[in-house]
Formats: C-alpha cells, sequence, structure tokens
C-alpha cells in the first residue's frame, strides 16, 4: 500500500471515532484531503476544521472550504456523542487518560480533550461538560527517519529529539524504533517501547496498531519512570524509546538506564534549544549524560531535522549564558555531530 | 372441549407473560450487579459487560443483532429499548438506564448501576405480586371463558 493510501486508511481509522453524522462527511472526503489531514477538530457551535500541511481547513456537505462561516457546525449532541465513542462507551475505562486531557484511540490517534475540569481538592479527578475534541491522526511514515539516523550514525550515546507539538516527533520515535528492532538501520536491536500514552505502539487489546519491527518489546500505559526501569530489570533492551519527558522521576530512572548499559531515544517539547535549555528539567536531562546528541525537528513533515548538537556543547553554551544563539535557523550549529 | 383448552390456553399464556417479566427483571437484576462490580474492580468496557452478562437477557436480542450489523452502542440500546414486547414501564427503565450507562467515571456509574438497581427491585416486587395475584386469576379466568363459550355454543 503506498503512503497515501496508508495516510488515508489511518484518517479513515480515526475517523470513525466520531459519532455518525460527521463520520459520514469526514469518510466522503476525497483521498488525497484524507491522505493530508493530520488534525480534526470539534468544538462546540464552531465549524468542524482540519488541520493539513499547516493549513485550516473547514468541513462542508460536499468536501471542504477555507471559509469558516461555510463551515458545518459541531453541536453540543454530536460531541458528547463522539466523546463516548472514542471511550467505547465507557468513559470510566479512560478516567485516567481523561484526567490527563486525552483519551487514546485504537492506531495510537490521540484525542486532545477540552472542558470544565472536576476537582477533588487540589487534584483533577474528571472533565465534564466536553467543548472540543482534537483527533490527531497518527501515521506510521516508514523511513521518515531515515535522514535523522544517517545525520547521527550511532545512536549508542542515546539521542534527545526536541521540537515542537506537531512536528512528528512520535512519528519519528515509532520509525527509529521500527528501524533499529528490524536491522534496518546497522544491525537487529532488542528495543523496548515505553509507551505511557499508547501513541507509539497504537495498542489496543494486546494488538499493535503499528509496526515497530520483529524485536521491539513494548511496555504500554506504563509510567516513563517505572517503566523504564521495568524494562531495564526484566527485557534486557540495548535500546529504550519513549516520548515526552519531563519529570523529575522520569531523569532518575533515564540516570539509571545510561549506567546500565542501556541507550535512550526520547523526546521533549520544545520549540528551540533556548526554550529547551531555559528548563530546569530539561537541563536536568541533558545533565544526566543519558543524551550524547539533542535534534531539533522542524513543525511540518515529521523527520525534518533543523538542527543536530552534542549535548554536551548545547551545555557548555548554556553555561555560558547564550542561549539565544541557539534559536531556529540550520546555521551554525546544524549537523554538527 | 377443545373451547375449554383453547381458553385454558390463553389464560396461561397471559400467565406465562407475567412469569417471563419476573424472570427478565431478576435476570437484568442480577446483570446490573455484575456489571457494578466489572466497572469497579476492573474497569470493564460495556461491550464486554454486555457481551459477557446480557446475552442471557431476551429483551437485548435487538441489541445485539444492531450491534452485529455494525450500529452504534447509543442505536442498538435505542433497539432493544423500544422493543414492544416490553411494557412501557420498563421500557423507559431501560432507556434511561442505557443513556447514562458507561456515560460517566467511575464513582458515577457505581452510583448509577445502584440507583437502576433500587429501580429495577421495585419492579420485581410489582412483577412478583402481580404474577402472584394475576397468574392464578387469568388461568381460572381462560378455563372459565372456555367452559361460558362451550355453553353458549351447546
Amino acid at each position: 500500500m503506498d503512503q497515501k493510501k496508508e495516510n488515508a486508511c489511518r484518517f479513515n481509522q480515526a475517523a470513525s471515532a466520531m459519532c455518525p453524522r460527521i463520520k459520514y462527511l469526514l469518510l466522503q472526503l476525497p483521498e488525497a484531503v484524507r491522505a493530508e489531514t493530520s488534525e480534526i477538530r470539534l468544538r462546540v457551535n464552531k465549524p468542524i476544521s482540519l488541520w493539513s500541511s499547516g493549513s485550516t481547513w473547514f468541513l462542508t456537505e460536499n468536501g471542504v472550504t477555507l471559509l469558516p462561516e461555510r463551515g458545518i457546525r459541531a453541536e453540543k449532541a454530536d460531541i458528547y456523542e463522539s466523546f463516548r465513542i472514542l471511550c467505547s462507551y465507557s468513559v470510566y475505562s479512560h478516567q485516567e487518560q481523561i484526567c490527563e486531557g486525552y483519551v487514546t484511540l485504537h492506531g495510537g490517534h490521540r484525542v486532545g480533550l477540552g472542558g470544565t475540569a472536576v476537582m477533588h481538592g487540589n487534584m483533577i479527578t474528571g472533565m465534564k461538560d466536553i467543548t472540543s475534541l482534537n483527533i490527531r491522526v497518527a501515521r506510521q511514515m516508514n523511513g521518515c527517519a531515515d535522514q535523522l539516523l544517517q545525520m547521527v550514525g550511532n545512536l549508542n550515546g542515546g539521542l534527545l529529539l526536541a521540537g515542537p507539538p506537531a512536528s512528528g516527533k512520535t512519528t519519528l520515535l515509532r520509525d527509529i524504533a521500527r528501524q533499529l528492532s528490524s536491522g534496518v538501520f546497522d544491525r537487529i536491536n532488542k528495543v523496548t517501547v515505553v509507551d505511557e500514552r499508547g501513541e507509539i505502539c497504537g495498542a489496543c487489546q494486546g494488538e499493535y496498531g503499528n509496526d515497530l519491527g520483529p524485536c521491539c518489546d513494548v511496555l504500554d500505559g506504563f509510567p516513563k519512570a517505572t517503566g523504564m526501569l521495568f524494562a531495564l530489570r526484566s527485557l534486557s533492551p540495548e535500546y529504550i524509546i519513549c516520548d515526552e519527558l519531563g519529570t523529575q522521576q522520569e531523569t532518575d530512572a533515564l540516570v539509571q538506564s545510561v549506567n546500565a548499559g542501556t541507550a535512550v531515544i526520547a523526546s521533549i517539547h520544545a520549540g528551540s534549544f533556548s526554550e529547551l535549555t531555559a528548563r530546569a528539567q530539561a537541563r536536568a536531562l541533558l545533565q544526566s549524560g543519558a543524551f550524547a546528541r539533542v535534534a531539533l525537528l522542524e513543525r511540518g513533515k515529521p523527520g525534518r531535522v533543523k538542527a543536530l548538537v552534542k549535548a554536551g556543547d548545547l551545555l557548555a553554551q548554556t553555561g555560558g549564558g547564550c542561549v539565544s544563539d541557539f534559536c531556529g535557523g540550520s546555521g551554525g550549529l546544524s549537523a554538527s555531530a | 372441549m377443545c373451547l375449554i383448552f383453547a381458553g385454558a390456553a390463553a389464560g396461561c399464556l397471559q400467565a406465562r407473560k407475567l412469569r417471563e417479566r419476573r424472570d427478565q427483571l431478576r435476570a437484568f437484576l442480577k446483570f446490573l450487579s455484575e456489571a457494578k462490580t466489572e466497572i469497579a474492580f476492573a474497569a470493564v468496557p460495556v461491550d464486554e459487560i454486555l457481551e459477557r452478562y446480557g446475552r442471557c437477557l431476551h429483551f437485548l436480542a435487538p441489541y445485539f443483532y444492531a450491534r452485529e450489523s455494525g450500529k452504534e452502542f447509543t442505536q442498538a440500546w435505542k433497539a432493544a429499548a423500544d422493543s414492544r414486547t416490553l411494557s412501557p414501564r420498563d421500557r423507559t427503565l431501560l432507556r434511561d438506564f442505557g443513556n447514562g450507562f458507561g456515560a460517566t467515571d467511575m464513582q458515577g456509574q457505581q452510583a448509577h448501576c445502584s440507583l437502576y438497581e433500587e429501580m429495577t427491585r421495585k419492579e420485581l416486587e410489582d412483577a412478583e405480586e402481580d404474577y402472584r395475584k394475576k397468574g392464578r386469576l387469568y388461568r381460572m379466568l381462560g378455563v372459565c371463558a372456555g367452559a361460558m363459550l362451550a355453553l353458549v355454543l351447546i
């Protein structure tokens, strides 16, 4: 199946979690539109929008338009029904994810939720009156990590992928896992994916929605810190792959992984190197020694590397207080591995 | 004799309807209790609960049929709750239960199931009372009506 058809199929899979009225319209869209769309957004009484290659389109009875006033509006009932469908009519079985503001669908598609928080003391215990849904279509883009892997050459020292939202970090991690575990890149390696949100493997009832190669173990739903230690104890991986690091616990677990001879490949949110190093937690990650290199990704097509630097260089420059030099651009630091 | 038997059969049929309602309400009460346990201890999704424990509930047959033909849960449940074989009160009970089943968090579902357990228990008491009182009455009436008709015709 070519990439376009594959992407359209994944769009269909994500659109199937919508209420029948909206699902019908989404599935009627031309294949080209379905293949390009990376987000479907529903907001109460607002036109249904599709985010595709940097532009926003609005859903109509006959296709899509650029004019919001012509778009079909999502009713409150549509959103409520869609919310129930994407929870498989069992909201309680997704309670923990809902408290974190999302629900993951079969295939790894993540649905971000907007609504009113239900608080118990200082804790969010749920979400009510759902007012918006953002369905992010997860794609498997085999080969999207080629450029990065060629630039890095050797992943033994660990790699941190930094990028803004929708820069394809998870898609890239998925392809790195596949290439490492299937021997496409180098030899066949033992890989463990710690997939807290179920986005990398797209697991559902014990089956993977995405191809992560023949030698990849998945710890689905495990908190990253626990999962990393669990993997070290019982799965003896050569590489541990996980998404969106950030907490102190995760940094501590990371230090243990590094000292156990396992390379870690992970992602983190940051629009530039200066944004990355401005965060204490991100600096702690770099100082842990778990990552020899840091790749900064560009928003848009997954796998587009804006810059690649040595973590040590990044820390040294930050120590000098001149982080603004790291912003954007591919000059200076790019591909300096 | 045929007329007497026919009358008795009609009476038994009516009495059987009352007994079936009682039995189905008992089964639904058991289902609610099982659903509550599955939700509390394993967060088992609604579809799986229905698959495991709902197959013995005859009035849910339209639900399973609709699900197997690709209908969403809401539409499928509506098909079962709108069934003409149920009394209007049971239809309302089933429809309202379905509207909230799976729609809230764990605590909400516990409360939802408990509420409907209570309501079903009340309906069951009424159904048992109906069967006790009216069951015998229908059978007697059937025989008597058959005998009367036979006498008139003779």
